[in-house]
């Protein structure tokens, strides 16, 4: 049996938007999280991905739909016991300039989860933030900075020491690494790894950039317009998409070496993402979908699992 | 042939309370007609500024062009009035900025704000620049353009504003268009549909492009030249293949190791560069990448490398190419292994 640490099943997250309408950000999402690995999630700006997110681990309440933290349903947790899986799931922004507190010194914002949870006091708390700066690839002087005096590669490992201060074993990284600079990416990559290995940190790795979520996923899960379109392991994926999305957003993707300009057949979409606010009847992705069918409007397709460890939700695909 | 455009040495600098930055230190490169040369770096190198100084639109209260020779078909365009930028921009030389929702007049149609270079540079009367302005937007792949013609910017999507951008640097068939991080705010499936508009119109025009960006993929992907910046100079320039086959400067193959190939195995460790670029309130003295360099030497403290040229118009500035230098060909090899 797998050890699953997060589920999900049949996640929904609507926001209302006035006017009686609402978005459904995040629709009948279901899939699991094994402990230890780091699941990927791709898909274009408006997928609802970091919605998802922000929902697992507790920043929006969800919709509908149920998720499982170490197989136990968090609604249905008393105070104690949730508060202590809140502890467990954590969350890295993307902008480590706007979710630092620019008041406070870098000492203090690592140790406002310690203090929140009364993890450590006095100097046992002082050691655990200097420790924690050092675990980041910071310094233990840096505690007495304010955010402001740290470049941006800086400023995302003071988030990532104030996240692991409280000790999860799961965290949801959302774009974490999008506003950083090539070189300084691979640094915070890196140390993402180290962690992973050295505390067996289950991520959730959000991002657009699919080279470096191949990169760092053990299995990805491709979202489009709030669904998930397909999940399978990294490599699978990229060897034999099935889904025709997944497969125009990876023909999509720049080359890495101009020689490969002339071999491929890239298969460019036409046209947009259609709003979110009213979704094509279906399978969304049918409006860009290059072999489209009739039954793609009238239906919505099944997430279905068709190899092993390959899910999908197409028509199309058996 | 002579070059379309020639920078040579172009200083750029800003007055800031901190002192003065020197943003731009000393960049040459040239662009032939029909080429597309990549300007590379990340934040703060300077491609930015660099980009601005070509168009005149360095803000004259805070920044300055300090020295050194932009040639535009063999005119000099430092120093050129306010009056005859506006004259060159627009008509001669083209923009595609990256953010087309801050760059578009947002209280205006776009329709009108394509139309105005056309009546202005082109001396159209209205009717014929909205006649051009419809075939511009149906060229750039906006449907219904007549509709969109009476839309304003915040009605159309990014991509679709891009596009908008695209029409208007193309109205009045500039020789010369920049584009600064065209398609960084855009996404992937949409990056893809822009790169190729761009190529296509290219092809058709016959328009060289300088594109500054940051992405290695979009250089692979369009670029014929490369000039990667550092820290307000160019490190390295040269034809796109040899760049990413041979690079011969460490930040060029630094840049290469730290973003991960697709071909590449699974959870390869990525190689980052350590460390950060210099302060360039003090700017070094010798090679700007010296404190971030594993083949740093005594002389790269001290001294500033010449750019010593390899084949076919490649070309690097690294005291370990000058001829002086030990032959330790081992870094070159580490260089060579990754990428080929």
């Amino acid at each position: 049996m797998i050890d699953n640490i997060v589920g999900v099943e049949n996640l929904a997250k609507s926001f209302e938007i006035g006017g009686g309408q609402q978005v459904r950000a995040v629709d009948r999402v279901s899939f699991e999280i094994r402990r230890g690995e780091t699941l990927g999630i791709v898909g274009e700006s408006g997928c609802g991905k970091s919605t998802l997110g922000r929902t697992i681990v507790g920043l929006y309440p969800a919709s509908a739909g149920r998720i499982l933290f170490q197989g136990k349903d968090i609604a249905r947790m008393d105070r104690r016991e949730r508060r202590e899986a809140n502890r467990h799931m954590q969350l890295i922004f993307q902008d480590p300039q706007a979710s630092l507190n620019p008041r406070l010194r870098v000492g203090d914002i690592i140790a406002e989860g310690i203090d929140s949870y009364g993890l450590a006091k006095g100097k046992e708390r002082e050691e655990r933030v200097y420790r924690l700066l050092e675990l980041v690839g910071l310094h233990p002087s840096h505690a007495k900075r304010f955010p402001h005096e740290f470049s941006g590669g800086q400023r995302q490992r003071i988030g990532i020491a104030r996240v692991l201060a409280v000790e999860p074993s799961f965290i949801v990284a959302d774009e974490s690494i999008s506003a950083l600079d090539v070189s300084i990416q691979a640094q915070i990559v890196n140390l993402l790894a180290d962690l992973q290995a050295e505390r067996s940190i289950t991520y959730l790795f959000i991002a657009h950039d699919l080279s470096m979520v191949k990169h760092i996923s053990d299995r990805i899960g491709v979202m489009y317009l709030g669904q998930m379109m397909e999940l399978a392991p990294s490599e699978q994926l990229f060897a034999t998409p099935l889904h025709p999305y997944t497969q125009a957003l990876i023909s999509a993707m720049p080359v890495s070496h101009p020689a490969q300009r002339a071999e491929r057949e890239q298969i460019v979409l036409t046209g947009e993402p259609p709003s979110p606010i009213h979704p094509p009847s279906g399978c969304p992705f049918r409006t860009r979908c290059p072999v489209a069918q009739g039954v793609c409007a009238e239906t919505a397709p099944v997430w279905k699992e068709v190899r092993h460890g390959h899910w999908i939700a197409c028509h199309l695909v058996q | 042939m002579k070059p379309l455009l020639e920078v040579d040495q172009l200083r750029v600098s800003f007055r800031t309370y901190g002192g003065e930055v020197q943003a731009v230190r000393g960049v040459s490169f040239s662009v032939k007609e029909g080429e597309t040369l990549a300007i590379v770096g990340e934040s703060g190198c300077g491609k930015s500024v660099t980009a601005r100084a070509l168009m005149g639109m360095i803000p004259p209260r805070s920044g300055q062009v300090k020295g050194g020779s932009i040639r535009f078909r063999g005119r000099e365009l430092t120093g050129l009035t306010k009056l005859e930028w506006q004259q060159v921009r627009g008509s001669q030389i083209g923009m595609i900025f990256q953010d087309p929702m801050t760059s578009l007049n947002p209280t205006m149609k776009i329709g009108q704000q394509i139309a105005e270079g056309l009546i202005k540079h082109r001396k159209q009367t209205k009717t014929e620049a909205k006649e051009e302005t419809l075939k511009l937007l149906a060229r750039v792949g906006i449907p219904e353009a007549a509709r969109r013609f009476e839309q304003y910017p915040h009605e159309l999507s990014g991509g679709m504003r891009q596009r908008v951008g695209i029409a208007m640097a193309l109205a009045c068939q500039p020789q010369l268009v920049i584009a600064d991080e065209p398609t960084t705010a855009l996404d992937v499936t949409i990056q893809a549909q822009i790169l190729r508009l761009m190529k296509e119109l290219q092809e058709q025009l016959n328009t060289s492009i300088i594109l500054i960006t940051h992405d290695l993929g979009v250089v692979a992907e369009v670029a014929d030249h490369v000039a990667v910046m550092y820290a307000g100079v160019v490190v390295e320039s040269g034809p796109v293949g040899e760049i990413f086959d041979n690079p011969r400067h460490p930040y060029t193959q630094g840049l290469l190791q730290s973003v991960p190939r697709l071909d590449a195995g699974k959870k390869e460790r990525l190689i980052p560069i350590e460390g950060t670029p210099p302060d360039l309130f003090r700017p070094p003295a010798g090679c700007p990448f010296v404190a971030r360099c594993r083949s740093a030497m005594e002389i790269c403290l001290e001294h500033m490398p010449q750019a010593n040229s390899f084949f076919n118009q490649h070309e690097a500035s690294c005291w370990l190419n000058d001829p002086r230098a030990m032959r330790t060909e081992a870094w070159m090899m580490a260089g060579r292994e990754t990428h080929d």
